[in-house]
């Protein structure tokens, strides 16, 4: 009786052309082993600056749920029910709380000069997940069919079209706007979260300035 | 022992040891999952309390219906305006028609790089409604005059006619031969607009579902009820309007710098203004998003030493371990 | 917005004349601070205002946690 082995006859000979190995070993190369959800962290990391990664989280997760059953209900769906107005309400306030959690961990993120030691690309995601972030904030409110959508589509118009953007992202087609701020912004800034949470495991809570050894 | 004397300010000069691995230091016990938890519940709560207590806003749509009896003469001028082709639709550029170059940025056309990709026809926003009436002969022939003439004779009974009314103030404009057809149109335009006949019929004319309101918003922003409405609630673009909501409801307040350049010179006289501050805002955020490779901005943070704050027991633990322990 | 007094004697009762503009403006735009250039809600302003008193906060309060943050042996992850 044989047990499944990774080394296989051959394998030390040649290297493996086996899609499945190579991206296993990709994602298990991604995290340091026992740190994708480690029970401890460097002894360092003791303030209450570095909840507000983890409150934008959260308040993320509020926003999604909250977002999606506005969604169940439909468009039109909170102009006419309480219920549904006051989803739409904390629809509203936890994206309030989302940005402000956000850029409080990116005061907190900015003074400790975190892009330190490899980092760069995780201040670089955290930015690009800010600015896509305003994005689907600003198609929220091009979704809401009523006076604010109104004017906001009237005046974001002008800005797009004078870069061109506008000619494909009709800011004044809220049929459009509406599948965007559903589905393909929320993915996108959902995919550009999981890699800066994981560049976060990868490289470690960045250590203190001016500290020179690891002890 | 000599030692040299280790410089405690930093200089742009001084070389910066490399940062230590982080997965190198003593460790504590730290429960993420429980963290994520309690973060969940707090912000649920606090989400909660908030909408039960400030609720979210909500300003009904305008109508055509109810714009037209809040502001007839608007209507009446608007209308107008579409058919003289002196609206701010008709006049727009791309990507609506190619009446005007557009905004540029450092000289380039950008405006123009989108080409004519949504052809909205400003007159036929008025023509199309009015032609879709049935039973009035008057309607009927008024139309039949208006297409059968020639553009030159139709932009100048629309100009005239605009100017009348301008200069009338809202008082009714003496009937003219050199207006044309365009009085009869205009007043049935908003004949239409006031019964509620023109609700999505820029929408989904010719369409059973709609779902683009492209032609419907052009004309409603073409009038200047939308931009009185707003401005009304400080809205308007030179309101920081980007960055408010109606009522007092919370807004944007991360929009603050993209508004804050449409606030001063150059760019609140300038005609290229939106091309300008988009260039602006995206330099700007650029330098944002690459700023740890930006010299003297990535050193901020070790000038002004707020991180002495973040890691202050840290550090007291580094200084009282390397002081050396009293001889017995 | 023009005012008309429809009797001169007794309770007067004023009829007032307001142009559709007149109307839009009777609706309250809520609180603002207008200084200079700046002109910020002051729901707005409470927010940003609130913000930065939290961070302050989180840099000053004590985060609970072990006192002792010397070396601990053998209990490297």
């Amino acid at each position: 009786m044989t047990a499944l082995r990774t080394a296989t006859v051959g394998e030390a000979e040649h290297p493996s052309t086996n899609w499945t190995t190579w991206l296993r070993g990709r994602i298990s190369g991604l995290v340091p082993p026992g740190q994708a959800l480690p029970d401890r962290q460097p002894a360092y990391v003791v303030s209450w600056i570095y909840v507000f990664g983890v409150l934008t989280l959260a308040a993320l997760v509020v926003v999604l749920v909250s977002g999606a059953v506005l969604a169940a209900g439909g468009v039109a769906w909170w102009h006419v029910s309480s219920l549904g107005h006051f989803v739409n309400s904390m629809h509203l306030w936890s994206v309030e709380l989302f940005f402000a959690f956000m850029v409080i961990h990116l005061w907190g993120k900015f003074w400790m000069a975190a892009w330190r030691g490899k980092r760069v690309w995780t201040w670089v995601i955290g930015v690009l997940a800010f600015v896509m972030s305003i994005g689907t904030a600003f198609t929220g409110y091009l979704s809401q069919s009523n006076f604010d959508a109104q004017w906001i589509s009237a005046e974001a118009k002008d800005g797009l079209n004078a870069v061109a953007i506008g000619a494909w992202f009709n800011v004044l087609n809220p049929g459009q706007m509406l599948l965007w701020h559903v589905l393909l912004l929320p993915v996108a800034v959902g995919v550009v979260t999981v890699w800066h949470i994981v560049l976060v495991r990868r490289h470690g809570v960045v250590p203190p300035l001016d500290t020179v050894r690891g002890d | 022992m000599a030692t040299t004397a280790v410089r405690r300010r930093p200089t742009l000069h001084r070389p910066v040891p490399p940062t230590p691995d982080a997965h190198d230091f003593a460790t504590r016990p730290y429960d993420l999952v429980k963290e994520f938890v309690l973060a969940l519940l707090a912000v649920s709560l606090l989400t909660t309390g908030l909408a039960a207590v400030f609720s979210s806003p909500d300003e009904p749509a305008i109508t055509f219906s109810s714009w037209a009896k809040a502001a007839p003469d608007d209507v009446l001028a608007t209308a107008t305006a579409e058919l003289a082709g002196t609206s701010a639709s008709a006049t727009y550029g791309p990507p609506y028609n190619a009446n005007a170059e557009g905004q540029k940025l450092l000289g380039i056309p950008t405006q123009k790089l989108g080409g004519v990709r949504i052809p909205v026809d400003s007159a036929d926003l008025v023509l199309q409604p009015l032609g879709q009436v049935s039973r009035d002969l008057p309607l009927r022939a008024a139309l039949a005059v208006w297409r059968a003439a020639p553009a030159a004779r139709q932009t100048a009974w629309a100009t005239r006619y605009g100017d009348a009314l301008a200069k009338a103030g809202g008082r009714p404009v003496p009937a003219s031969l050199a207006y044309g057809p365009v009085p009869l149109l205009a007043s049935r335009f908003l004949d239409l607009a006031r019964s509620g006949g023109l609700e999505g019929s820029l929408t989904s004319s010719g369409n059973f579902y709609g779902g683009d309101q492209t032609r419907s918003l052009l004309l409603l922003s073409d009038g200047a009820y939308l931009e009185d409405t707003a401005r009304a609630q400080q809205l308007g673009g030179d309101q920081w309007g980007m960055m408010n909501e109606t009522g007092n409801y919370p807004g944007q307040p991360w929009m603050w710098l993209y508004t804050f350049w449409y606030q001063i010179p150059p760019f609140s006289t300038s005609e290229n203004a939106d091309a300008q501050v988009w260039g602006l805002m995206l330099v700007l955020t650029a330098g944002l998003m690459f700023l740890p490779l930006i010299p003297g901005l990535r050193s901020i943070p070790r000038w002004i030493p707020v991180h002495r704050l973040v890691w202050r027991r840290w550090y007291r633990s580094r200084a009282a371990a390397s002081t050396p322990a009293p001889r017995e | 917005m023009k005012r008309d007094a429809v009797r001169a004697s007794g309770p007067i009762l004023v009829v007032v004349h307001m142009s559709s503009t007149d109307l839009l403006l009777a609706v309250h735009s809520g609180s603002y601070v207008h200084v200079g250039v700046i002109n910020v809600s002051v729901t707005n302003l409470l927010i940003v205002l609130g913000m930065v008193v939290v961070f302050v906060l989180a840099l000053v309060l004590p985060f609970p946690g072990a006192k002792d943050l010397g070396p601990e042996r053998g209990e490297r992850s």
